[in-house]
């Protein structure tokens, strides 16, 4: 081909206007696609990082603290008004909507206010009878709105504050109302005069323990209804109880009627158990503040104890089981207060918190999960008495020297802190700390338990037993495809292997859940044989082939020989899952669960770790084996064949030089294996039984991260603590994989500079 | 330009006359070739080459591009064996032992049979461990022992006194005639009796394609070389004997000197004298 063998040079033009017309163009296009392909780029960055930002605008107002300010009506700050009505008050509350309060005084008078102004909408005197004076009074608790005003003749009388909203004219009116649900007439509750007085209980059944130091008797009223009559009849029983042997301060009974704590001088505290009505027993005497206890009531749920003493310490007690099976009462924290003393405690109606106000004047806010001081400001002068929270928490009325004041308090998520997200916590009822996940239950006056360590653990927990499966299985077989396999049957396996993530995973979640989960149950010895059972025969099918004349070995050209490993492996796991039965009637008297369960007591779920394993694990073996293919077969060839050629085995060859050449890549398809195990949500939710514990048991479930919010979020109050929660959660879930993809990058970029291929 | 004229004005009269007294009936055989055909599928790529391979001189293959030359090369040390379709008749032995034998260990052979490649190919590893590769796969971990000889690989390859200072450092960050060298001392410092080289010097500039041949010439004076070279002038300046490959025949074999002077054959002559393109 030389110049001379061509005689005609062709005219071109290449400055024609069609020619400079094209030119333009093909710039133009090129341009254009600049353009689209790099903003393409950024909006993927724009896109992850507004998910980033949307996630953290959803997290941020759970660890903001909380704001107390004057309450403001129509733009008008409130200011303190005198207390409405004469007389020391006993009680303070208001309702619903923090618009009406209510005042007992020691006058027995029940006086219904207006909290912005002051004025009184409503007063009722509490037909006292003749010639009884009010010397005590008690509280069921904040949420019943139920109160008794214990008299100087041994008499009790019960009421109920109930508020009815009316909407004449378009325009809300609550009716504020007084209700005797134990009857209007005076209930007898001790033959002395009822100095202290505490009553609790819940619907149908309450009890009433008054009296004084030398005599305390107990009164259990429980209510039925006639059923022809519909009225209510009261039945009612006394007892009395022992001599505590303390200076009665103050009393307080469990809703349950079952437990009454008792506050007695400089600092004791007294444990009754009542579970036996007749006979009841003094189970602890104990020093439980070493100096004057100046608070105590009951929190939330009336299971726990809050104290507050003279030197300003609050603390949080609750019945715990000790090794021989007795109730204890033990002090489970304290909270970070100032060091003065507790005026008062208001407890909240729907948390686990509650609001102090101290000699200085200072509010506080706490929450007891969390064990948190969400806020403290000085709102008063030294000498507030009296504090009351409004049934949403969102307003407080403070008493000080014959005036009220009226807060605002924004406090929307104190149930979150580090230490009750990641910590142990020691929740009501539990024997001690633990990591717990339950963020709902029946009943209102519930503890929401929000430790994200189950979830973190048991997502941890699916990933690795996924990647134990997936990992030696995907690597090992994308080596065997790239290094050795033929290129024809490769062209064929990579596609067909690749086509398996496809797969959606819902399919492979419901598989797991409804037919393996059952099968592995059923054949556990099974499964256990087949694991072992597959490599070994693989090997001594390997060993058997090797050691054949050459006539039979020459008869499968080299690289198609995997193909006879299928009957192999179909023949292992055939007769490992035939054997089964057999097997477990020999060796674990005829059902290998229960012999896990009874004779070495590992618990068994149906749908557990093992089961995910092997479900998610063939999810994420594609993810690898692909990478990790590509990885080898691009390792150049003049890499293997300079060491071939310098006299290795093919296998040297792969362990020395292919191997390490291909780290990078097989290191990256590990961690995405790993990222997207992590991330994976369908199969979890299906075939994990989503039980948030925390076990690194392969035969028990677990509740993943990604699970967990699948399964929450459409149950979760927009903008509650819950829901932000789980958008923390996806928050957790996010920075997890963002960090093991960040490291993976990393870690790849170093390797392939020590590796990288020529 | 003026260097590749330059180098041919060095060498090439030093090296002829070291030439002139050569014969093939005197020399010591390291390899024979007999009626060797090898087949890529249906396609016949070699057709009956029959050649003796002296021992302890260079032979170089020359010929057009898809003469076979790289193809009969790589027969010696069975690298064909790694092309799927590859299939060979007729025999090849190195020292009377048939090298397509069955139950010959082949990774064996190409130790004793080492090669080189028109591309460098060090592994990412250090200088240092590119050498010790072929001991470290044959089992040797004494210390000692793979020092001196990578010591020793190094300085036959004329490359000690350039990367004594860093040995271990990557291999990658060499020079491609380093490189080449490198591949060379990791090839010998298995201690082959054969060394191979397929157009080592095709990838390099001059300067180290000078460095290469005179390394050749150093060489010979341990192993058996064959060379495959595109370069006439290559081939006159480094081998001892030369082959001169058409199409899948050998045309012609014998002493360089005689071959590049007066050839036998009218297609040598054409070739020789570049009416091949």
């Amino acid at each position: 081909m030389s110049i001379e063998n061509s005689s005609v040079i062709p005219d071109l033009d290449f400055n024609t206007p069609a020619q400079r017309r094209g030119r333009k163009l093909r710039a133009l296009k090129d341009k254009v696609a600049r353009v689209g392909i790099g903003l393409g780029g950024v909006s993927v960055i724009i896109a992850i990082l507004l998910i980033f930002f949307y996630l953290l605008y959803e997290v941020i107002p759970m660890f903001r603290s909380a704001e107390v300010q004057p309450w403001e009506q129509n733009g008008q700050i409130v200011e303190p008004y005198a207390v409405p009505g004469a007389g020391k008050t006993l009680y303070m509350a208001m309702e619903e909507q923090a618009e009406i309060g209510i005042r007992v005084t020691d006058q027995g008078n029940i006086i219904f206010f207006s909290t912005t102004s002051g004025e009184v909408i409503k007063s009722i005197q509490a037909s006292l009878p003749v010639g009884a004076t009010i010397t005590s009074f008690a509280m069921v608790s904040e949420n019943s709105r139920m109160f008794a005003l214990g008299l100087s003749n041994g008499q009790a009388l019960v009421f109920k504050h109930t508020y009815k909203s009316t909407y004449p004219d378009g325009k809300r009116v609550i009716l504020p109302n007084i209700a005797y649900p134990l009857g209007e007439a005076p209930i007898d509750v001790a033959s002395t005069a009822l100095e202290q007085l505490t009553i609790s209980g819940s619907e149908g059944s309450y009890a009433l323990i008054g009296g004084n130091q030398e005599n305390l008797q107990a009164i259990f009223i429980s209510q039925t209804e006639n059923m022809f009559t519909g009225d209510v009849e009261l039945e009612e029983s006394t007892t009395h109880l022992p001599d505590l042997g303390i200076k009665i301060k103050k009393m307080l009974l469990m809703p349950d009627l079952a437990w009454l704590f008792v506050a007695g001088e400089s600092g004791k505290m007294a444990v009754v158990n009542l579970r036996n009505q007749d006979a009841p027993i003094i189970t602890q005497v104990l020093q439980a503040s070493s100096s004057k206890i100046t608070t105590f009531d009951l929190l939330l749920g009336g299971n726990a104890v809050l104290l507050g003493n003279a030197e300003g310490e609050v603390s949080e007690w609750f019945l715990v089981r000790d090794d021989q099976g007795e109730w204890q009462m033990t002090k489970i924290r304290s909270f970070d207060t100032g060091q003065t003393a507790i005026s008062d405690l208001a407890i909240e109606h729907r948390r686990k918190g509650f609001a102090t106000i101290d000699a200085a004047g200072e509010l506080r806010l706490y929450n007891t999960t969390a064990n948190v001081n969400v806020l403290a400001e000085k709102v008063a002068q030294a000498n507030a008495s009296m504090i009351t929270l409004a049934p949403r928490a969102n307003a407080a009325l403070i008493e000080e020297a014959g005036k009220l004041t009226l807060l605002h308090i924004d406090n929307e998520h104190p149930e979150v802190s580090w230490s009750s997200l990641w910590g142990k916590v020691w929740y009501e009822g539990y024997e001690e700390p633990k990591y717990v996940w339950q963020s709902s239950a029946a009943n209102n006056d519930f503890e929401p338990k929000f430790s994200l360590m189950p979830l973190a653990f048991g997502t941890l927990k699916a990933a690795f037993y996924a990647m134990i499966l997936a990992t030696p299985l995907a690597i090992c077989g994308a080596i065997y495809t790239a290094y050795f396999m033929v290129p024809t049957l490769r062209r064929k396996v990579k596609p067909f292997i690749e086509l398996m993530e496809a797969l959606p995973t819902v399919i492979l979640g419901f598989l797991a859940g409804l037919w393996l989960a059952p099968f592995m149950e059923e054949n556990l010895p099974g499964i256990f044989v087949t694991l072992l059972m597959i490599p070994v025969a693989i090997l001594a099918f390997a060993y058997a082939w090797a050691q054949m004349p050459k006539k039979v070995r020459w008869l499968v050209p080299d690289g198609w020989d995997a193909l006879l490993l299928i009957p192999v492996i179909m023949l292992a796991t055939w007769f490992s899952i035939s054997i089964s039965p057999s097997m477990e009637l020999a060796l674990f008297d005829g059902n290998m669960r229960h012999w896990l369960t009874n004779d070495l007591g590992i618990a068994y779920d149906q749908r557990n770790a093992m089961v995910i394993g092997i479900a998610m694990g063939f999810a994420i073996i594609p993810t690898i084996f692909s990478i990790t293919e590509d990885a080898i077969f691009a390792v150049p060839k003049h890499l293997s064949y300079g060491s071939l050629a310098l006299g290795a085995t093919p296998w040297q060859t792969l362990t020395r030089v292919v191997i390490p050449t291909a780290s990078p890549g097989i290191f990256s398809a590990v961690m995405i294996g790993m990222g997207r195990a992590v991330g994976e949500t369908m199969i979890v939710l299906m075939a994990t039984g989503n039980t948030p514990i925390m076990d690194a048991n392969i035969f028990e479930g677990m509740r993943t991260l990604a699970a967990n919010i699948a399964v929450e979020m459409p149950e979760s109050e927009v903008g509650s603590t819950h829901y932000r929660i789980l958008f923390l959660a996806a928050f957790v879930l996010f920075m997890f994989t963002f960090a093991v993809n960040t490291v993976a990058e990393v870690i790849r970029q170093r390797l392939r500079n020590k590796y990288g291929s020529l | 330009m003026t260097m590749e004229a330059k180098t041919h004005s060095i060498d090439i009269s030093a090296l002829q006359r070291q030439n002139q007294s050569l014969r093939l009936e005197d020399e010591t055989i390291a390899l024979t070739v007999r009626d060797l055909e090898l087949f890529y599928g249906d396609k016949r790529a070699l057709h009956g080459v029959t050649m003796d391979i002296p021992k302890n001189r260079v032979t170089a293959f020359i010929g057009p591009s898809g003469c076979g030359k790289s193809t009969l090369l790589r027969c010696f040390n069975r690298m064909n064996d790694l092309v799927d379709s590859c299939r060979i008749q007729g025999q090849m032995s190195l020292y009377g032992q048939d090298i397509y034998e069955r139950g010959v260990d082949v990774a064996d052979l190409r130790r004793r049979v080492g090669m080189v490649f028109q591309k460098p190919n060090p592994f990412p590893k250090s200088i240092y461990e590119n050498v010790a590769y072929g001991l470290r796969i044959q089992g040797i971990n004494k210390k000692r022992v793979i020092d001196e000889t990578v010591e020793w690989a190094l300085k036959s390859a004329a490359l000690w006194d350039e990367v004594k200072d860093r040995l271990h450092e990557s291999a990658l960050g060499m020079s491609g005639g380093q490189q080449q060298r490198l591949v060379i001392a990791r090839t010998i410092a298995v201690k082959p009796e054969v060394l191979l080289l397929d157009e080592p010097a095709s990838a390099l500039d001059p300067i180290s394609t000078l460095k290469i041949e005179e390394l050749i010439n150093e060489l010979k004076k341990d192993f058996t070389i064959v060379i495959v070279t595109h370069n006439m002038q290559q081939a006159a300046r480094v081998s001892d004997y030369t082959a001169f490959m058409y199409m899948g025949d050998l045309i012609e074999f014998g002493v360089t000197d005689r071959l590049f002077t007066n050839p036998e054959k009218k297609q040598t002559e054409d070739y020789i004298t570049g009416r091949y393109g």
